[in-house]
């Protein structure tokens, strides 16, 4: 799945998607924020890139957690793939958040908001379909694959 | 105080040391450490956060808490700020909230 909500029929050679499924209760943001830092890690990701992937992470998946009821599951899906031609020049970090049956997520606060924005290149929320969705792209800075 | 082996605080006076990561799940708990503080008659915090590799919006929030409940505000001073809480303040525009300094 790609980061705009449409399905790709397979990944590029060298992309990598992990999804994680889990409970949607604070205790797992720890988790997600590991798995976002060890993809990014592997495609060249630097101590900057790293920082922003992780708040960024973090932040999507605990507003989604906020919204979740007891024995809700959210699904965190990270991609990292080769650079976007005309969008960005190092590899793509890709994550979307979904936990399903919570119908129209509430707006992103201020404070979130703020965060969110400052570091990452795009993010959204999908909220019509049967998951509500938080995503987010974000292009590493430190250059291609391995570097 | 804490019970979750990734974090743990440590009051002492009006000193609140944090170790580990403050977000959405430990942020309770470093309100709970204020309480215990303004409780015991202290007027200002000490938040020392060299040892706290990350924090999210809502362990800001929780800092946030530490200097006022709407009706009184108090000076919270952050000691040894890592990049990642220094960054966060740069974001939000919240670093002239607090008193950063270098610890002792």
């Amino acid at each position: 799945m790609n980061a705009t909500g449409g399905t790709d029929a397979a990944l590029a050679a060298d992309a990598d998607l992990v999804r994680i499924e889990l409970s949607a209760t604070t205790e797992h943001l720890r988790l997600t924020r590991l798995v976002v830092v060890a993809l990014a890690t592997r495609h060249g990701a630097d101590v900057h890139d790293i920082d922003d992937l992780r708040v960024a992470a973090d932040e999507v998946c605990a507003h989604l957690i906020d919204q979740a009821g007891s024995g809700d599951r959210l699904t965190v899906e990270v991609s990292a793939g080769p650079p976007t031609p005309g969008r960005s020049d190092g590899p793509l970090i890709s994550l979307r958040a979904s936990v399903a049956g919570l119908g129209v997520l509430e707006p992103l606060d201020e404070l979130r908001g703020l965060v969110v924005s400052a570091t990452t290149d795009r993010h959204g929320i999908d909220d019509a379909g049967a998951s509500s969705t938080v995503w987010f792209e974000r292009a590493l800075r430190s250059g291609a694959d391995g570097a | 105080m804490s019970t979750d082996p990734n974090f743990t605080i440590e009051v002492e006076g009006n000193v609140i040391s944090l170790h580990g990561d403050l977000d959405a799940h430990t942020a309770p708990l470093l309100d709970d450490a204020v309480s215990s503080v303004l409780a015991a008659g202290h007027e200002s915090v000490v938040l020392h956060m060299g040892q706290v590799p990350f924090v999210d919006s809502s362990g800001l929030r929780a800092m946030i808490r530490a200097r006022t409940d709407g009706s009184i505000t108090r000076e919270v001073v952050i000691e040894d700020a890592g990049p990642a809480t220094q960054r966060l303040l740069d974001i939000t525009g919240l670093t002239d909230e607090f008193v950063l300094r270098a610890g002792a």
